[in-house]
């Protein structure tokens, strides 16, 4: 991933260096719209630059499918949420445990008063 | 003359052992004889013609002669007029010639003696050139000392020169230069303030930049929302950079310092959640995948599956807990009421289901049975506290690998309770 991000750091710096350079803030902040415009419409098609999209989309896909399944996720940031996810899998984790090893002694129990009843 | 004085020496050793040798008695006559000696030179020479015998006894006599006028020139006439006054002395009480001409081999003895000063004078010139040699050496060595630290300081300051050089291109493609670039701009400064202030501003134009445009991508690659933000904040910028075009200098240094305190700051985010991922790739067991996308995946299965283990073990222990309370509660009761009553337990578990499947929390339970909840509550509590308890937990892990791994064991905990009821009902028939 940190190969990818370099590539896509370095693709995407080339671009708006031209922009700022020749106009102003506010004609660069034109173009980049209609940039995003065109791309939408898909009249420039470029494999490598879908490719990088459909993956970042796919990330921030299941950081909310995440934020969904955490208690209080969808208000947190990334780092956030990622400490979240940890302590709840350690938190159901510990319940499992606890739950295993009353159910056996529970069990234990049912047949010791089985046997005085009987 | 120095025959003369080797000589005498000899005299003088063989004259202190004889006398050592001869009494007191001699010495007088000796005295005496050399009054009668004095007054009576000439028939001494007349008898030492005539006789061998004479001779010794004439030379034993000027021997001694000898030494008595050399004591009393020593004491008494030191310098060189004092031979003109023994003269005339003794001219006044001798009226022979002889003692004239022995003070005068005496006189020639003492200039002798000065000499061996004279020549110690001369050795004292000697040691003087050593120490006027020995500081120029000193000095020479302070001089190339000196040189040598002249030197030092021009390597130092070509190795300072050949990194910044060096460092200045690379920067410009590279953020992992930017450090040693950092570090050459600070040496630059500690040594040419002036030529380090316009190289420093040049360089942190185009290193800002190439800041900027890299934080905007990341900042992409993260989340969508915060693009948004980044656009205001280089609307912000650019703003700030055209109302300092009249100080560049201050401008580019104040542009310089924002790139790196955001660059750190994002540098600083990366790690954390770099270190997180690691942290839910080590909690999810058979997880070998290093993709961002993948952990995540297989971190929303888990959290699923974990949920639903939770909600069948809720289950499991409400019904087991419902069948241990029936009998304790009527422990005396008819066997027809008896089966009644355990019918009634078979009903009850399916009201905590029910509010489960539809909240899924646990206050349903803590509404419809307070008390089996509080009795589950306080042996949770127990089991916690000890110790032993504690260690089968961490033996149960294992056991959860399992199931998990085998989707076939969950399904077997569902008919593993139902068993258990039939053997109830057999038992009860009996």
């Amino acid at each position: 991933m940190e190969k990818t991000l370099a590539t896509s750091h370095t693709k995407r710096s080339s671009p708006p260096s031209p922009s700022s350079a020749v106009n102003t803030s506010s004609t660069g902040f034109n173009r980049r719209t209609r940039q995003r415009l065109s791309d939408a419409t898909a009249s420039v098609s470029e494999t490598d630059v879908e490719d990088e999209d459909e993956d970042e989309e796919g990330v921030e896909e299941k950081i909310e499918a995440l934020q969904t399944i955490v208690p209080g996720g969808t208000e947190l940031g990334v780092d956030a949420l990622f400490e979240e996810t940890a302590s709840y899998i350690l938190a159901l984790q510990c319940q499992i445990n606890a739950i295993k090893v009353l159910t056996t002694f529970l069990e234990r129990c049912e047949k010791k008063d089985m046997k005085f009843g009987g | 003359m120095e025959h003369q004085g080797w000589s005498f020496e000899e005299n003088y050793s063989l004259s202190t052992n004889r006398r050592s040798i001869r009494p007191q008695d001699e010495l007088v006559e000796l005295l005496w004889r050399d009054g009668q000696v004095v007054l009576q030179s000439q028939t001494h020479r007349e008898q030492t013609q005539t006789q061998k015998q004479d001779h010794h006894e004439e030379a034993l006599r000027s021997s001694t002669f000898l030494e008595d006028q050399e004591t009393v020139s020593w004491i008494q006439y030191p310098p060189d007029e004092d031979p003109f006054e023994p003269d005339d002395f003794s001219s006044h009480f001798f009226s022979t010639m002889d003692p004239l001409q022995r003070p005068t081999s005496e006189t020639v003895k003492p200039k002798s003696s000065p000499e061996p000063p004279q020549v110690m004078v001369k050795p004292k010139a000697c040691p003087d050139p050593p120490p006027q040699v020995m500081p120029p050496p000193k000095f020479r060595l302070t001089n190339s000392s000196s040189g040598i630290r002249e030197t030092e300081m021009e390597q130092y300051s070509v190795t300072t020169v050949g990194p910044s050089h060096c460092g200045s291109n690379p920067s410009q493609n590279d953020l992992d230069v930017s450090m040693s670039h950092d570090r050459s701009k600070n040496i630059e400064e500690k040594l040419n303030p002036n030529a380090s202030s316009s190289s420093g501003g040049s360089s942190g134009c185009s290193f800002g930049k190439d800041i900027k445009e890299m934080a905007s991508g990341r900042c992409i690659t993260t989340d969508r929302k915060r693009k948004r933000i980044n656009h205001t904040d280089e609307s912000v910028s650019l703003s700030d950079a055209i109302g300092n075009k009249s100080n560049q200098r201050s401008g580019s240094n104040r542009r310089s310092r924002a790139a790196e305190v955001h660059n750190l700051s994002e540098r600083r985010r990366r790690d954390r959640i770099n270190e997180r991922m690691k942290a839910l790739q080590e909690l999810i067991p058979h997880c070998s995948k290093t993709d961002k996308a993948s952990i995540l995946d297989e971190a929303i299965d888990y959290l699923k599956s974990l949920q639903l283990q939770l909600q069948v073990m809720w289950m499991g222990s409400g019904m087991a807990a419902a069948a241990a309370s029936a009998p304790m509660m009527f422990p005396g009761v008819q066997p027809q009421q008896f089966i009644r009553q355990i019918q009634s337990p078979v009903q009850l578990p399916r009201f905590p289901v029910m509010d489960q499947s539809a909240i899924q929390n646990n206050p349903g339970l803590v509404c419809q049975n307070p008390v089996q909840n509080q009795i589950i509550s306080d042996r949770f509590a127990r089991y916690i506290g000890g110790f032993p308890h504690m260690q089968a937990a961490t033996q149960m892990q294992p056991m959860e690998m399992l199931r998990f791994s085998s989707p076939a064991g969950q399904q077997s905990q569902q008919p593993s309770s139902v068993p258990t009821k039939t053997t109830d009902g057999s038992r009860l028939d009996h």
